[in-house]
């Protein structure tokens, strides 16, 4: 059992606020993705885990152990560093077992862990070598290797991927995710890119400004943003955010855009905002091309990306707002056309423009009934 | 298309030979130095041939023979291990908290040893002897190390701060993570780790202490507590002009020096190198 309990642990540098207060529980075996920009503090949450960092308050439990005190060595984790941080003076067989050696660990067992680590990741050829003469896959793996020889109750990973080209990052990806099922432990993974987080977390934690915005499954966060900042980072291209104005319908409550007017989902409660100003959301995948007719919002396109299966349309209303509508790659619309774009009721977020909260009283409505 | 051509063999040729210029300039009095010490000392005043020869090793006998060499030779030797070894701990010490700990004011601390580091030995010196005399360590080699730490010191804490900076922090904080205490991560992974670091201060302390003159001037007395550099000049009032000896003598000093830089060359370039790049 290795259940890692955050109770709201927090974390000042003199009057800067890293960490405020996050609470957060990783079950036993969960794969836990902390995402958010530079600065939201969720690397310096990781290293409160790890230990590296003191705690300003709270408490960190793993397992039955409150940790909070404890030096890093004393906690059984294992952590893998953004820049590899291998022991540039030792060689890869060296590295692997230092963690064991350290702690006296018969070197019969450490010969066995070691090889049995090399060879789940593919480095067991590797391990006469001194780390400046592998390649960034390779020390990423032997980082790896490192925390995997330990056999700890959990796993750390500080953004492991970023150092590493993109074909390289997708691979170590799914080694990552298959090291976990094949693992089983917990591990806390921290990332700024949403895609690592989609595609690796159990759970998301979105993280700004040192508190959780919003804890949940991938698809959840997805569909159900519960602010602004949610439904922006994550989902790329990004959402279309813009302002709009809520209005009673003769028969369904609607949401007006620049003079189109949308169907908002049926029989949905959501909290009024004042002045019924909202800021509408809608995800570029969401929108599609349609006839003209009531509901739709014609603009002209600005600008095509072609992304390869996907196109993406840049586009701007007749009054200068602009949107962005990810289409088929065999789409034939060309910069300059006049296109009219239509969306489903159960696609449209509303927020609040001061808060910027989700306005749907219950913030799971918007995304139900999606495949 | 010859003036292209022709331009950079000029170039390289007045590259080639104010770097020649240059190797003779330096070189050219330790030439002399070895050639004098192993000339017979019959012909040593009558001939300023700049080949060498007539050969004889009658300076380095003489030299063995009738004077301390070797009690100075051993002095010496005491002396500049004594400082490496001072230099070294603290240094290590004191770079490694000033690049590592929250210390306040850290900046003035390092700033305020390379102003120690800009006076004159001679102006610290005086101070500094009257200082041993209180502590009776006056006339000692522990005088000495200490006189020479002061010089040491504030270079050796500057190169090795600037090796530190460079260490990424992360390979300590993974060696915690896998087991070690701070101490623990400092002695298996920090000091191998900064090896050449090491290696350059040790070898800049050596040095320094070795050749060092105005020091050994002022602060030893007795003849057999004399180092090699005022030793040797004791040899210029006692014997009048024993040119050969002389030579012989330096020769000697410079020969522990070259043995050393011939070693450890590889670590000494890259220590330097290190230093002074800024991450």
């Amino acid at each position: 059992m290795a259940e890692v309990v955050l109770d709201t642990v927090s974390k000042f540098f003199g009057n800067t606020t890293a960490v405020d207060g996050v609470s957060l529980t990783v079950a036993d075996g969960e794969f836990m993705v902390l995402v958010g920009p530079s600065g939201c503090g969720k690397s310096t949450t990781l290293r409160m885990i790890a230990g590296l960092e003191s705690t300003s308050g709270g408490t960190i439990r793993i397992g039955e152990r409150d940790v909070t005190r404890l030096q890093p060595k004393d906690r059984n984790v294992a952590m893998v560093f953004q820049n590899y941080a291998l022991y540039a003076h030792k060689n890869v067989y060296d590295n692997l077992g230092f963690g064991l050696k350290v702690r006296g660990t018969p070197k019969p067992e450490i010969d066995e862990r070691v090889q049995r680590a090399a060879k789940m990741l593919g480095i067991d050829n590797l391990l006469h070598r001194k780390p400046k003469q592998l390649s960034g896959g390779q020390m990423q793996r032997v980082a790896l290797g490192r925390a995997l020889v330990r056999e700890p109750d959990v796993f750390l990973l500080d953004e492991p991927l970023s150092n590493l080209d993109a074909k390289m990052r997708v691979h170590m990806r799914e080694e990552i995710g298959k090291l976990h099922a094949a693992t089983g432990k917990s591990m806390i993974y921290v990332t700024h890119d949403q895609i690592e987080a989609m595609t690796l977390g159990d759970r998301i934690a979105v993280m700004k400004d040192g508190t959780v915005q919003q804890l949940g499954r991938p698809l959840e966060i997805y569909d159900r943003p519960v602010n602004t900042f949610v439904a922006n980072f994550i989902g790329s291209p990004e959402m279309n955010l813009v302002e709009g104005e809520l209005a009673n319908g003769a028969s369904r409550p609607t949401v007006s855009y620049q003079g189109a007017v949308l169907a908002l989902p049926e029989g949905q409660h959501h909290r009024q905002a004042a002045d019924n100003q909202v800021v509408l959301g809608i995800r570029p995948e969401h929108l599609a091309i349609s006839e003209a007719a009531a509901g739709t919002i014609p603009v002209k396109v600005i600008l095509t990306e072609q992304m390869g299966a996907q196109t993406l349309l840049a586009c701007q209303t007749e009054k200068g707002g602009s949107l962005s509508a990810l289409m088929s790659r065999n789409d034939t619309t060309r910069p300059g056309d006049i296109i009219h774009l239509s969306t489903e009721p159960g696609h449209i977020h509303l927020f609040d423009p001061r808060s910027g909260t989700n306005l749907f009283a219950d913030p799971t409505a918007p995304g139900e009934g999606q495949p | 298309m010859r003036q292209e051509f022709d331009v950079p063999l000029i170039n390289r040729i007045a590259l080639y030979a104010a770097m020649a210029l240059a190797v003779a300039y330096s070189f050219f009095p330790i030439y002399w130095m070895l050639i004098s010490s192993v000339r017979d000392p019959q012909v040593l005043y009558n001939s300023v041939d700049l080949l060498p020869g007539p050969y004889s090793i009658e300076s380095y006998t003489t030299l063995l023979a009738a004077t301390d060499f070797t009690i100075w030779f051993a002095n010496s030797v005491q002396v500049a291990l004594g400082t490496v070894v001072v230099t070294l701990i603290l240094a290590v010490l004191i770079s490694y908290a000033v690049t590592r700990l929250q210390i306040r004011g850290k900046t003035t601390i390092i700033g305020t040893m390379l102003y120690a580091y800009m006076f004159p030995p001679l102006l610290l010196a005086i101070p500094l002897y009257a200082i041993f005399v209180r502590l009776g360590l006056a006339d000692t080699h522990m005088a000495l190390i200490i006189s020479h730490t002061t010089i040491t010191l504030p270079l050796g804490v500057w190169l090795l701060w600037g090796f530190f900076k460079q260490l990424p922090p992360d390979v300590e904080e993974a060696a915690m993570v896998d087991g070690c205490s701070r101490l623990g991560a400092f002695f298996r992974v920090v000091l191998p780790l900064s090896l050449p670091g090491i290696t350059t201060v040790a070898i800049f302390s050596f040095l320094l202490s070795w050749t060092d003159y105005t020091f050994a001037l002022v602060m030893i007395d007795s003849d057999h507590k004399k180092t090699l550099p005022a030793g040797l000049e004791t040899m210029v009032g006692q014997y009048e002009l024993r040119d050969g000896e002389l030579m012989a003598g330096s020769a000697l000093i410079a020969l522990p020096l070259l043995i050393l830089f011939i070693f450890l060359n590889r670590y000494f370039i890259h220590g330097l190198a290190a230093g002074a790049v800024k991450r």
